[in-house]
């Protein structure tokens, strides 16, 4: 049940206007819910996805070079970079003033960007400073429809 | 201890994290309307470019120095600096937020004497640089005045500076002039120079009563604080605003009603969305527009006025019923207005109960709609859903032609890799 005041509008003699929005009171009555007691947080993809909010900054695949990895184009990355870059990590590296998604290999002497597709060729770094880690992928997201 | 953490060049250093282009270029960053420089990276000191220069003055200059120019990206900046202190958090319980780019950090759980504080520095410095992206200085010295001096000293090292012994103490209070000093402006460092004080270590060891007599308790306390004695301890946060203002200078200068009353509408939105955000609800609405102040051949002209609602509300479209009103009183025809503003005020928290009680049935599921507003915009960018006075195109809005895409805030901005 609800009840309705009007409104007016006042004009104050320095100008000023008052407004009295129209009002109601509404009475709710009934029971309340018996499982309101019950009632948990729902799932949130976020707590699965996310380790470190702070550190993770959300990216999109744009190329091919991982496709045989299962990383296509268009899918969402998460990128955290709060992460120390272990060997096979889905990392993105800097390459040629450029950030690209690749997968890390430190067995050799030599650390090796890796593609995972035939078309595009592995990257050979002269040594370990020349790799620029800016971060690690810890998860992909693609969507179907 | 505490320590003071201050972002680099923080607005050029923002602009370059999605961008390793621009790793080493010359950055600067214009204010808003692309006035003039309010940020550089170092390369951009190196050239010699100087805070707040005029744009113009300089754009060819930059153009030639191959200097990469920004106009200002508050939501860019605001993300990264909640990155910056939210990382700060995790390394030190005890954070104050002094400014965008600027925090104090209590060491307390740190005793004194018996902890490696240059190994603790050089942590909170590569944990934040490594998590966000954002270079940072940190000074730790026994007092917050000291560890800002600490930090200016940082800056002219390895962006970490130290002072614990009294030995180093005294070195660096007398290699700094008054000037470096934090809280000590201008005036009052030539003041102090008439009585021959030009550097830190005079100031801590000046007589202190007299100082607080002949000047303020202030310049006592920092004089407290120099000698290594504890005056301040961290701010709490503030306390949630009690007005909320908007506004803008125009792009270019507005003569039609129609135009004024979207920029009113625009303003009035943001700035019910800030109430909103804090979690308040305002009883008082002001909307003011002026003319240029500067230009001697332009007649000058200011105008304002308040409404009053009767029961506090946050919904932006009762505020802006009010301020269109408000601009029909208060327009005059054959001005060019230069700047806008709106102002929320008599702003209290947002009562549930109170509200419910007596609110308008046509407003009455006035929090649900609006948070659904927030949340649609917060999700798809700024002005995905708006109220349609604000209008689609904008013919004053604010120039900002040299915008980087908001990297972090918004869906169809994110960055891409190969």
């Amino acid at each position: 049940m609800s009840f309705k005041f009007l409104y007016k509008v006042e004009l104050k003699e320095d100008g000023e206007k008052i407004y009295i929005p129209a009002t109601d009171g509404i009475v709710q009555a009934g029971f309340p819910s018996p499982a309101a007691d019950y009632v948990q947080q729902n799932i949130c993809l976020d707590d699965i996805l996310i380790k470190n909010p702070h550190a993770t900054y959300l990216g999109r695949v744009g190329g091919e070079s991982l496709r045989d990895y299962g990383i296509f184009s268009g899918d969402w990355l998460l990128v955290d970079r709060s992460l120390e870059p272990l060997h096979d990590n889905i990392v993105i590296a800097l390459v040629d003033g450029e950030y690209t998604a690749k997968q890390l290999d430190l067995r050799g002497k030599r650390p090796v960007l890796k593609a995972h597709n035939p078309d595009f060729p592995d990257i050979h770094l002269k040594d370990e400073s020349e790799l620029l880690i800016a971060g690690v992928v810890r998860n992909s997201i693609r969507s179907f429809l | 201890m505490f320590a003071h953490v201050d972002c680099n060049s923080f607005y050029a250093s923002c602009e370059k994290v999605f961008r390793p282009d621009l790793r080493d270029k010359a950055v600067v960053v214009l204010s808003n309307n692309d006035g003039c420089l309010i940020a550089r990276s170092k390369e951009a000191k190196q050239l010699g470019y100087k805070m707040g220069e005029p744009y113009f003055k300089v754009k060819e200059q930059l153009q030639r120095d191959g200097v990469v120019v920004f106009s200002s990206n508050y939501a860019l900046y605001q993300d990264l600096s909640n990155r910056v202190m939210a990382t700060l958090e995790l390394i030190c319980p005890d954070v104050e937020v002094y400014s965008i780019d600027e925090a104090f950090l209590h060491l307390k759980h740190y005793p004194y004497a018996c902890n490696d504080f240059d190994t603790y520095a050089s942590e909170v410095k590569h944990t934040v640089e490594k998590h966000t992206g954002i270079p940072v200085g940190v000074g730790i010295a026994p007092t917050k005045t000291l560890s800002k001096l600490a930090n200016n000293w940082a800056k002219k090292q390895n962006g970490l500076c130290v002072i614990r012994k009294r030995s180093q103490l005294h070195y660096y209070l007398e290699n700094t002039p008054t000037s470096d000093i934090w809280g000590i402006g201008k005036r009052l460092t030539q003041r102090l120079e008439r009585l021959g004080i030009t550097n830190a270590y005079q100031l801590a060891y000046a007589d202190k009563k007299w100082l607080r007599k002949h000047y303020s308790v202030m310049l006592e306390r920092t004089a407290r604080e120099l000698s290594g004695e504890r005056c301040y301890d961290l701010e709490p946060p503030p306390a949630p605003k009690k007005e909320i203002v908007v506004s803008r200078s125009f792009g270019k200068r507005i003569t039609e009603k129609s135009d004024l009353k979207q920029a009113v509408a625009t303003h009035v939105t943001r700035a019910c969305e800030k109430l909103r955000s804090q979690d308040s609800h305002a009883k008082r609405i002001s909307v003011f527009f002026r003319t240029g102040m500067f230009n001697d051949k332009e007649e000058k002209k200011s105008r304002h006025a308040s409404m009053l609602v009767v029961n506090p509300t946050a919904d932006t479209r009762i505020f802006l019923k009010l301020a269109m009103q408000l601009v029909e009183h208060l327009w005059l025809d054959g001005f060019r207005w230069a700047k806008a503003g709106v102002m929320l005020t008599d702003i209290s928290d947002n009562n549930p109960y109170q509200a419910n009680l007596f609110c308008n049935l046509d407003y009455k599921n006035s929090d649900k709609l609006m948070g659904v507003l927030d949340a649609i915009n917060q999700r798809y960018g700024s002005h995905s859903a708006i109220i349609a006075s604000q209008g689609i195109d904008k013919p004053w809005s604010m120039s900002r032609d040299m915008l980087s895409p908001c990297y972090t805030t918004k869906l169809s901005d994110i960055p891409v890799f190969s």
